[in-house]
């Protein structure tokens, strides 16, 4: 009690002691500035390019973040999802905002907002096909993003359900592998795997595996003030039911009851991952 | 430059994507010598079809050279996949990468074979025959070995950069050097293992870079025979 308690003073003194960070977040978050974030395109209905560039959920969600932080106005840059850590690293982003699952090895090196959205694995499977559970998988090709966390769920399971990993760049290539007979299924988000079903006859989801993943945007390390200020943007986002209603519009159901959606998480950060701040707070909002 | 190495030399993401990115850099050397093999071969080949000028054939040869030099590899790759398939024909990552490549090089190859045999002297051909040489003995023994000679500083550049290609083949989930590179780094979320692939792809071009400009050397001007 008494380490945890020290830890938390300490950090205080230290914010408290350096001015140089609010300083540096300006500089690399210049509130004059559009907001330039990176994402990998391609991923309906998060984000696809439409006739007016970004659409979807997550384009309509940092548009709005954008407005709330007062910037000018919101730069989308497409990236591979295989560059998105190396641009966020680069600062060519301030941060992501693509569907980026929120994980241990991640938050080792980067610090997440928040829970934004649940999710899991996504099996989608050719319309004449069953998919039961994971054994149906022995002896098949399964096609993954490359790097996504289906990648990383694919390659650990693959011994143990019997299957081969085919990695593509982008997911409607994994798509394509389903329906040229290339892969058995594809993996992918559940919201993700559940919108191409529906716009696509020649596919259906097989399998649906909810696991307590969530997404969330993810920031350099030492963004810790920004992402703060974000995250209470979101935080507002979710208490007026702006983000319930981006979800009506885009997957056209209403969001599960109590997931990440509509939950304002204590502290900023996501609990349980490095780089949450455990300072609980009272969001804001105008 | 703290920055830097953490993010590109961080030693315990490097140690741990080893394994993985050395797996990729086997199938890219695979990968990259079979393109040459296949691309040069099947341009001398396309070379000396049109030596013997058959219109038909000729046209065919000249149709493929400039389609495959003017499409983008990674265009070549993607339609053999994704395409092909709708028409029952399923190509391994691996086949369709060599394939694709070794395509776009036999391209280049007989487009370079072609012009250096028409660099030299139409007296040659007349030479030979005047002293009974028929006209697949002149080819082979009199006018090919002087073209390849000719040929071979331009086959090389452009073979090395096609066979660098072999990246491209991660769209179609090719499992090489830099593709399972990017695998791991976004799984880690730290681009060190780009380094990794940076540092296989010196290791196996360097010597092949090197290896070429020998040839030229050795070959390539003339020994005055």
């Amino acid at each position: 009690m008494f380490s945890k308690f020290s830890r938390f003073g300490a950090a205080l003194i230290v914010s408290a002691l350096v001015v140089g960070p609010s300083v540096a977040q300006e500089a690399d978050h210049p509130s004059d500035k559009p907001l330039v974030v990176g994402t990998d395109f391609g991923v309906a209905p998060w984000m696809i390019r439409g006739a007016s560039g970004a659409e979807g959920f997550g384009a309509d969600l940092i548009n709005e973040i954008g407005k709330r932080l007062g910037r000018p106005s919101v730069e989308i840059v497409d990236i591979n999802f295989s560059g998105l850590f190396p641009a966020l690293f680069a600062k060519k982003i301030e941060f992501t905002v693509n569907p980026l699952n929120i994980t241990a090895e991640r938050a080792e090196r980067m610090l997440f907002s928040e829970p934004l959205f649940a999710t899991g694995n996504g099996f989608l499977i050719k319309a004449n096909a069953e998919m039961k559970g994971f054994e149906d998988l022995k002896g098949k090709a399964i096609a993954v993003n490359r790097g996504t966390i289906s990648d990383t769920w694919a390659t650990a399971n693959a011994e143990k359900y019997g299957f081969e990993v085919q990695r593509y760049d982008t997911f409607p290539d994994t798509v394509q592998a389903v329906i040229t007979n290339r892969a058995f299924a594809a993996i992918n988000e559940i919201p993700t795997v559940t919108y191409a079903a529906s716009r696509n006859k020649a596919i259906k989801v097989g399998y649906n595996d909810f696991n307590g993943r969530n997404f969330g945007y993810a920031f350099r390390n030492e963004s810790g003030e920004y992402r703060n200020k974000v995250e209470a943007v979101i935080e507002c986002l979710k208490l007026d039911g702006t983000m319930r209603k981006l979800h009506e519009k885009w997957y056209g159901s209403a969001p599960q009851e109590g997931s990440a959606i509509d939950t304002v998480y204590i502290g900023y950060g996501a609990p349980g991952f490095k780089g949450f701040e455990p300072t609980p707070h009272v969001p804001e909002c105008k | 430059m703290d920055r830097l190495i953490e993010n590109y030399l961080n030693a315990q993401v490097l140690a741990e994507a080893f394994p993985k990115v050395l797996d990729g850099f086997g199938v890219t050397v695979a990968v990259s010598l079979l393109v040459i093999v296949v691309g040069i071969s099947f341009g001398l080949v396309l070379a000396i079809l049109r030596v013997m000028n058959v219109k038909v054939i000729n046209a065919f040869i000249v149709a493929y050279v400039d389609i495959f030099r003017t499409l983008p590899q990674l265009v070549v790759i993607i339609f053999i996949y994704f395409a092909l398939p709708y028409v029952d024909i399923n190509l391994s990552p691996f086949t369709t990468t060599v394939l694709a490549l070794g395509a776009v090089l036999s391209a280049f190859a007989s487009e370079i074979f072609w012009s250096a045999i028409k660099a030299l002297p139409r007296g040659q051909w007349d030479a030979a025959s005047a002293l009974g040489f028929g006209f697949f003995r002149t080819l082979f023994s009199i006018i090919l070995p002087q073209a390849v000679r000719l040929a071979i500083p331009l086959l090389t550049n452009r073979a090395i950069a096609i066979s660098k290609g072999t990246a491209l083949g991660t769209a179609v989930s090719l499992p090489e050097a830099l593709g399972q590179a990017q695998s791991v780094t976004a799984i880690v979320a730290n681009p060190s293992p780009l380094t990794l692939a940076a540092a296989f792809y010196l290791t196996f071009f360097i010597p092949l870079v090197v290896a070429s400009r020998w040839i030229e050397h050795r070959y390539g001007r003339g020994h005055g025979h």
